[in-house]
């Protein structure tokens, strides 16, 4: 049995990741993630990790992508100014397929913004932000222990598919402190990505081996192959053919997106006998729960989706709660973002309704049961 | 159960550290969940500095301190953003010096910072002889636990410096509670 602990929502993402096998991070830091880099920077080398500060947040990102294909799990950590920095070169781990973590704590913007307090302002940019059409993972937590436990997912995932995966925290979520018992290390499962078996000589670097992610081998371990951010061949190789660019894409997706069922991670609450489901994710989520348990008290049915995985968007489990209760409330920090993706896929099967605050202050409950009552009434 | 503390003042004050220690002490009963949430303003001295407690006999599911059972006020300002917040009967524990104009019923106006700057010399530990004060005035905080977590966190001289200052506000606090707050000034209050 683990001992209870009370930890920061920053700190358990660099529990996470050193957890998952994290042993390298490049930063530049910014409020509201600094606490990420002071805790590699303090973690890392006594694993023989290696903790860099870059002279900015694109040059961080270069040194992520660097290490990880010299075969080490690399992340960094940063707030919106710092994630626009680093979208060129996210879209380049997506291309040249290079498995990385990237934690966003969101604070308001846009720019500068007010950096101390909260916002949920780049959920269209964690999906969107980096150019060309990709696919992306995209997880938000919404707990010091979801912190922990998503941040070992995302490196997971990003090891099993060779992809970015971007870590959506906010500042209220960063900067908490909860009382947590952290799973002991046999309790954790961690993937490590696949390497090629055959050898050198044989090697084809970008073929799919029929589950759409091609073995990765370290640089340095004996395989020679060629890095690049042009589509490439199987040889990896820069190609303009069109029979090579449309699988090669499609490749892209279809990794992901053939195991787009076992990404539908989210908590529900009360959703069984409800009429009115709520769609909430990160700090937001917890003024919901709470929203919803005092709703029941006053005998209204109101139900709560806890979304852990935003992208790609959980349509099974939101498509369910659609067929069941005429209205879908999604409350956010932003002007409306994943109620977006929420009326995206609902395609008229129920009412959508937003509420959103930009104040870049904390959502209350109050103000989530005022709207659940505006609905009833 | 559901007890919410908020603690305010100004950047440089140690407010959110207060906040940190106090929850770690807390943490440390198995029985009792806590969480801590944190809000400040970028400059580092004499901006907007809070940190709230929010504790429960049951996983807590909104972490935010909104509806306060206690109030530690450093500084005026940090008083007045907070007055709103107050529950009925809440207690309200300010700074004498640094809290001048107060409207709300039951107050302990205690001096943690003139006596920070008296005996030890240093404005700084006003944050620890709060502290100390608050073991007496809440039943959730533990001065041993308290403590356990203040010398985990420093050492050398500046624990050397922080301890007895906790101490000084453990003493503080049970006597003012032993009189039942006569040697304090109470104000009754309605709003």
């Amino acid at each position: 049995m683990q001992k209870a602990e009370l930890l920061q929502g920053n700190d358990a993402c660099v529990r996470g990741a050193l957890a998952a096998g994290c042993r390298f991070f490049a930063g530049y830091p910014i409020t509201p993630a600094s606490e990420i880099a002071h805790g590699m920077a303090r973690e890392l080398p006594p694993l023989d990790g290696t903790f860099i500060q870059m002279e900015d947040e694109i040059a961080s990102m270069g040194a992520v992508i660097g290490a990880s294909l010299a075969g080490a799990k690399a992340m960094t950590g940063t707030s919106g100014p710092g994630f626009s920095l680093m979208q060129e070169h996210i879209s380049y781990a997506s291309i040249a397929e290079v498995p990385c973590v990237i934690i966003d704590v969101m604070r308001g913007g846009p720019s500068t913004g007010v950096p101390t307090h909260l916002a949920q302002g780049d959920v269209m940019q964690a999906r969107w932000g980096a150019h060309g059409d990709h696919p992306m993972i995209v997880l938000a937590p919404s707990s010091v222990e979801e912190c922990f436990r998503l941040t070992v997912e995302a490196f997971n995932l990003s090891e099993k598919y060779r992809t970015p995966v971007v870590i959506l925290t906010d500042e209220v979520i960063a900067h908490m402190r909860e009382k947590v018992i952290l799973p002991s290390a046999d309790e954790i499962k961690i993937f490590d990505r696949r390497k090629p078996t055959q050898p050198p000589e044989w090697f084809v670097p970008y073929r799919d081996p029929g589950t759409g992610v091609p073995p990765m081998p370290a640089f340095g371990e004996g395989y020679r192959y060629h890095v690049s951010g042009l589509v490439h061949d199987e040889m990896g190789y820069p190609t303009t053919r069109a029979d090579e660019v449309d699988p090669f894409i499609q490749r892209l997706f279809h990794k992901i997106s053939r195991d787009f069922d076992k990404l539908q991670w989210g908590e529900e609450y009360y959703t069984d006998d409800s009429t009115l489901d709520i769609v909430a994710f990160g700090s937001v989520a917890r003024a919901a729960q709470r929203a919803v348990k005092q709703a029941r008290e006053r005998g209204m049915k109101v139900g709560l989706l806890k979304l852990q995985v935003l992208y790609p968007f959980m349509r099974r489990k939101v498509t369910k709660l659609m067929r069941n209760s005429p209205t879908i409330l999604v409350p956010e920090i932003n002007m409306g973002q994943i109620s977006r993706e929420v009326k995206r896929v609902n395609q008229g099967k129920c009412k959508v309704e937003t509420l959103n605050k930009v104040a870049h202050e904390t959502m209350t409950p109050q103000e989530i049961l005022d709207k659940i009552g505006e609905i009833y009434a | 159960m559901r007890y919410e503390a908020g603690i305010a003042g100004g950047g440089g004050q140690g407010i959110v550290l207060m906040g940190t220690i106090l929850a770690e002490a807390v943490a440390s009963d198995e029985n009792l969940y806590v969480a801590q949430t944190q809000s400040y303003d970028p400059a580092v001295r004499g901006g907007r500095a809070e940190a709230g407690l929010v504790i429960s006999d049951e996983e807590i599911d909104y972490p935010e301190a909104l509806e306060l059972n206690l109030m530690v006020a450093l500084n005026q300002a940090g008083y007045e953003r907070n007055a709103g917040k107050l529950k009925r009967n809440a207690l309200v524990v300010v700074d004498n010096d640094l809290v001048n104009h107060i409207v709300w019923h039951k107050i302990l106006r205690i001096p943690f910072t003139a006596m920070a700057r008296d005996k030890f010399k240093d404005e700084r530990v006003a944050n620890m002889i709060a502290m100390g004060a608050l073991t007496n005035l809440c039943e959730y905080l533990d001065s041993s636990a308290v403590e356990k977590s203040i010398s985990s966190r420093f050492k050398g001289e500046v624990l050397d410096l922080n301890l007895p200052a906790f101490r000084e506000g453990v003493d503080y606090g049970a006597k003012v509670r032993g009189s039942g707050f006569d040697s304090v000034e109470e104000e009754d209050i309605e709003i």
